[in-house]
């Protein structure tokens, strides 16, 4: 440490984002006594929703080195193998949005050239078939994926389900556990420096003022302290992305067993999330209130529950769009107060988890250099991007004609980049690997079928490349065959797992 | 249906038409190559970046074939004289500078020792760069580090049109008259000096700077770097290499009115001098470069980009693609990895804009991230200020490198680079060997003291200290490789 290290710092906001990002710094600062204050408020209370998550919040647990058993066990925790989408692309369509890949790359041309030639020559077989991760998602099976890289077994990846509200607790007792300090309050307002603009310090409703060098604003939609040093410029993405509302209601486990996936259902006007818990199914609806009001979203939400509502329903309502800078000055905003991206494919949380790594990455010291902040936000930006398209791309590329919303959105001109994205991938199927996700999977799921595949595997007959896709799909029901049930494969783990056992 | 153009006529006899030709034929076979042998302007020597090696392993050849027929030469660094104010020079080498010490980058951890001690040179802690220094060869140890290859040119091209002969290549030894195009803008054929008409599916140009297809006929414009890249002259000399022993490194020198680039061969070291017309003029007579060179040749370049290299049923190569000044990548390594692309994006009958977009832009990037690389070669000659011309202030920084510098400077970071061509690594070593050392260094380097640092840095020159000991004289060692 020397005289400009950062020696305070300052996280306002204790939500998802607010303790993930307090654990991660303390422990990344344990070596050298780094000051780190949290201040939150009960009785403004968090967002107290985003349940579904995608594989790297393993990496964030191993991080911290949280027992998976135990995390599963503290915060009701279910496995997803991916993303289920319904009625997307067309009334009737259901593909998968594996965590894995699809069937095996051959000669170098990518699994889905094969596949699609097998179509262009009569075959009616799904894309999924192909794809561990969809497969056992569908027969409602999990285990851990195998070490075995040789092993059908390893060819998938896993995420999880889980209470957001217990998850925050668990990272809170984490924390302080290693000397994060948390202050209960409201922030009633934020001193800047009169000459740079800096934040000087904040002062609670209690009268307290806390000073620091670096301040990271957790605060959710309202933003308050990135508001304030940056004069509220958020850059809007809504006429993409129209939805702006959303009810969310959590019900009673179906009698079904454990599915682990997270089901997307499109609706007339937006969609329906469904995410199993361990003690409840986590619902929402989110819809564009220009197309739909909140009484028929309402309505359609409790319609399409597993089981009986155990509270009341909440309402949100959100714009699409990022804050210009997620780094300003020495304010840092991580989480919603940096920008919201609806929930499709569940990435709020990952999005939270880069922003950190990223903090972390680009570390300060007190002189806050101009090109440290610009690089950490243009990285951020990059990742905006690169998921907002994805979704956009979800609502564009649809053939539906039963609703003003859907045809609204396929008609909608896109982002320049992601039109040529989906120009090239339906004339050639080619996929540019910098992008978000089974990119395949997902532009082929909505009905973006490639015209033409790689002409490089005329080389084999038609013959030998539909023995080898039955031999894939044989495979793989096998695998599955052999996988337990998600939800024996649950209670087993809890089973073993010693609930309260100390960090 | 999706058929792939089956016929490639590649217009342009120089090594890089040549390279193409062989290049195709050897990886897909089943397509029909023919090449216009036009003449070509080529240079006389070429250092190819240190993997190489998998790119020739695709045609065939091996790097004993380059060290055995084209008068090559291992090149183990880049020695760099004159670029730094301290009058320290600098080996670049690809190799090492991995010593990451428990999380610590060594760019960081050098950094915070620096701070204590400006007597600190990065290239004590390469191998390779040690080692060409001493004369001596590294490939002999255990963990053998790659090494970059120098070649004459017309030996290269002579030992490709062997290959060729083997490969069915149909050689049409004629000059280029005229391109026909249809009315969509595609080549249609091309008319030969003796009035006989070419055609083919898809068409490579290769005629060099001109860009007979690609610009003259197509009229795809040419993009200028000479605000970044201002040197457009150069003069070559080849001298036999009359000491006995042998050179295992390039070197640049700089001078007041530009650089003299050297590129060791077996039996003969060919000598370019890059530099700028009206400085040079001005002091001709009593200089003695300008006398070294006073047989030399003359040739012009033009450091920039073609503003797409993929345009309709034509793909430009070599100098009708892109020109830098020559500090790395040298342009048969770029021709080469251009290739390699276009073949992930192989035609087809049916033309796709998105396919061609896609791949110019991928291309794009590649191509300016090399040209940052270059214009850093000058960026750190101001900011050590310690060159008396202000023609060296003149030159403009792209907005790119500027960024990348500022971040840098401030922070010792590096930019992840877009570019599959450079690690950001290569860019930090010469930025830092070259004098660009950042401000502060990252808060990570203060998890340990300088103490620890010390340490770990004496035992890392003690370790390639006592693997140098062991190690065999060049010169010795290549009469060895060559036998
Ligand atoms: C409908 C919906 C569904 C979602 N689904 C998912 C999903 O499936 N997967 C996913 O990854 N993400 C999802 N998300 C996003 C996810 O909920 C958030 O990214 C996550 O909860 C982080 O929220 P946060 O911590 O930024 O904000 P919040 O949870 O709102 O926390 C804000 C904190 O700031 C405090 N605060 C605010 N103002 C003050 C003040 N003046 N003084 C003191 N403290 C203050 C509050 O008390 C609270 O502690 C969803 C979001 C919505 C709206």
């Amino acid at each position: 440490m020397n005289q400009h290290s950062i020696k305070k710092i300052v996280i306002v906001g204790g939500g998802t984002a607010g303790w993930m990002t307090a654990a991660a710094l303390a422990k990344k600062f344990l070596p050298i006594n780094m000051d780190i204050v949290l201040v939150e408020s009960e009785a403004i209370g968090t967002v107290g929703v985003g349940e579904s998550t995608i594989p790297h919040i393993r990496g964030f647990n191993e991080y911290l080195g949280i027992d998976e058993s135990f995390f599963i066990a503290e915060t009701k925790a279910t496995f997803k193998l991916g993303i289920a989408f319904k009625h997307w692309g067309q009334l009737g369509n259901d593909y998968i949005h594996p965590f894995g890949p699809l069937g095996h790359d051959i000669n170098g041309v990518e699994f889905h050239h094969y596949w699609l030639r097998m179509q262009q020559e009569g075959s009616k077989y799904p894309l999924d078939n192909y794809s561990m991760a969809a497969m056992a998602a569908r027969a409602g099976k999990f285990q851990h994926p195998s070490t075995d890289s040789m092993s059908l077994l390893s060819n998938y990846n896993y995420a999880f389900h889980f209470d957001a509200a217990l998850y925050a607790k668990y990272l809170r007792r984490y924390a302080e556990a290693i000397n994060v300090k948390r202050i209960e309050g409201i922030v009633a307002a934020t001193n800047l420096n009169s000459d740079n603009g800096f934040i000087e310090s904040i002062r609670l409703d209690s009268g307290i003022t806390l000073g620091g060098d670096l301040f990271i604003d957790c605060t959710g939609f309202k933003g308050i302290l990135i508001d304030k040093v940056l004069n509220a410029k958020f850059e809007d993405w809504s006429h993409w992305l129209r939805c702006d509302k959303a009810i969310a209601v959590p019900c009673a486990l179906s009698e079904e067993k454990l599915t682990p996936y997270t089901q997307a259902t499109a609706q007339q006007a937006g969609w329906q999330w469904r995410i199993p818990l361990q003690h409840r199914t986590g619902n929402g609806h989110v819809y564009a209130s220009d197309y739909l009001s909140d009484d028929e979203a309402a309505a359609i939400l409790l319609k399409n529950l597993d089981g009986e509502p155990l509270a009341e329903p909440k309402f949100f309502t959100f714009k699409a769009g990022q804050r210009k800078q997620n780094w300003e000055k020495n304010c840092v905003a991580i989480g919603l107060s940096g920008g919201f991206l609806e929930p499709l494919e569940s990435t709020s949380i990952y999005l939270i988890q880069v922003g950190i790594q990223k903090l972390l990455d680009f570390f300060p010291d007190k002189n806050f250099a101009k090109a440290n902040s610009a690089e950490f936000n243009r990285q951020l930006d990059e990742e905006y991007v690169r998921i907002r398209d994805f979704i956009i791309m979800h609502y564009k590329e649809n053939a539906r004609e039963d609703s003003p919303f859907w045809m609204d959105c396929k008609n909608m001109s896109v982002p320049d980049a992601l039109a040529q994205r989906q120009k090239l991938f339906k004339s050639t199927g080619y996929v540019d690997h910098q992008q978000y996700g089974v990119y395949a999977a997902v532009c082929i799921g909505q009905g973006l079928i490639p015209d033409v595949y790689d002409f490089k595997i005329n080389a084999f007959s038609h013959h030998k490349i539909a023995a080898y896709l039955e031999k894939i799909h044989g495979n793989i029901n096998a695998a599955v065959a052999s996988m337990p049930f998600a939800q024996d494969y649950i209670n087993r783990i809890l089973a073993n797992t010693n609930q309260g056992k100390p960090l | 249906m999706n058929i792939p153009v089956k016929k490639i006529l590649i217009v342009g006899g120089g090594l890089i038409g040549w390279w193409a030709a062989v290049f195709l034929k050897k990886s897909v076979p089943n397509i029909h190559i023919s090449i216009l042998n036009s003449q070509v302007e080529d240079t006389y020597a070429e250092t190819l970046e240190p993997n190489f090696a998998n790119y020739l392993q695709l045609i065939g050849l091996t790097e004993q074939h380059i060290i055995k027929y084209t008068d090559g030469n291992f090149a183990f660094a880049q020695a760099y004289f004159g670029w730094l104010r301290t009058g320290n020079n600098y080996f670049h080498s690809a190799d090492g500078l991995s010593f990451d010490y428990d999380a610590v980058e060594f760019n960081q951890w050098i950094l915070k020792l620096r701070k204590n001690d400006p007597s600190i040179k990065i290239d004590d802690y390469s191998v390779s760069a040690v080692a060409a220094r001493l004369g001596k060869s590294p490939l002999r140890l255990n963990k053998k580090p790659i090494a970059a290859l120098s070649f004459d040119l017309g030996l290269l091209k002579k030992l490709l049109m062997s290959y060729a002969l083997d490969l069915a290549i149909d050689v049409i030894n004629k000059e280029l008259l005229a391109v026909e195009l249809d009315s969509a803008g595609d080549i249609d054929f091309i008319v030969a000096s003796d009035a006989s008409i070419l055609t083919s599916d898809f068409y490579i140009d290769a005629s060099g700077y001109t860009g007979d297809l690609i610009a003259k006929a197509m009229g795809v414009a040419y993009e200028s770097w000479s605000a970044y890249l201002p040197f457009h002259k150069k003069k070559i000399s080849v001298v036999p290499q009359q000491d006995s022993r042998l050179i295992p490194f390039t070197s640049l020198q700089l001078t007041q009115q530009g650089w003299l680039k050297s590129i060791p061969l077996k039996n003969k070291i060919v000598c370019e001098y890059i530099y700028d017309d009206a400085l040079l003029g001005a002091e001709n007579g009593k200089n003695a470069i300008a006398d070294f060179f006073v047989n030399g040749q003359d040739v012009n370049f033009y450091p920039g980009q073609r503003q797409k290299i993929w345009h309709k049923n034509c793909l430009a190569m070599g100098a009708a693609a892109i020109t830098a000044d020559g500090f790395s990548h040298s342009p048969l390594y770029l021709a080469a990895v251009t290739l390699k692309q276009f073949m992930a994006y192989w035609p087809s009958h049916q033309q796709f804009d998105a396919v061609e977009n896609e791949f110019n832009r991928l291309m794009r990037t590649e191509y300016e991230s090399i040209r940052d690389l270059h214009c850093l070669h000058y960026a750190v000659i101001n900011m050590q200020a310690f060159s008396t011309n202000t023609f060296w202030r003149e030159i403009k920084l792209p907005e790119s490198l500027q960024y990348r510098l500022d971040l840098f400077m401030e922070t010792g970071r590096a930019l992840p680079d877009e570019s599959t061509l450079l690690h950001p690594s290569q860019w930090i070593h010469l930025a830092l060997g070259l004098g660009c050392w950042p401000r502060k260094y990252d808060y990570i380097a203060s998890h340990h003291s300088d103490d620890i640092y010390v340490q770990y840095s004496q035992s890392i020159k003690a370790s390639i200290q006592a693997s140098i000991e062991n190690l065999p004289d060049y010169t010795d060692y290549l009469k060895s490789y060559i036998s």
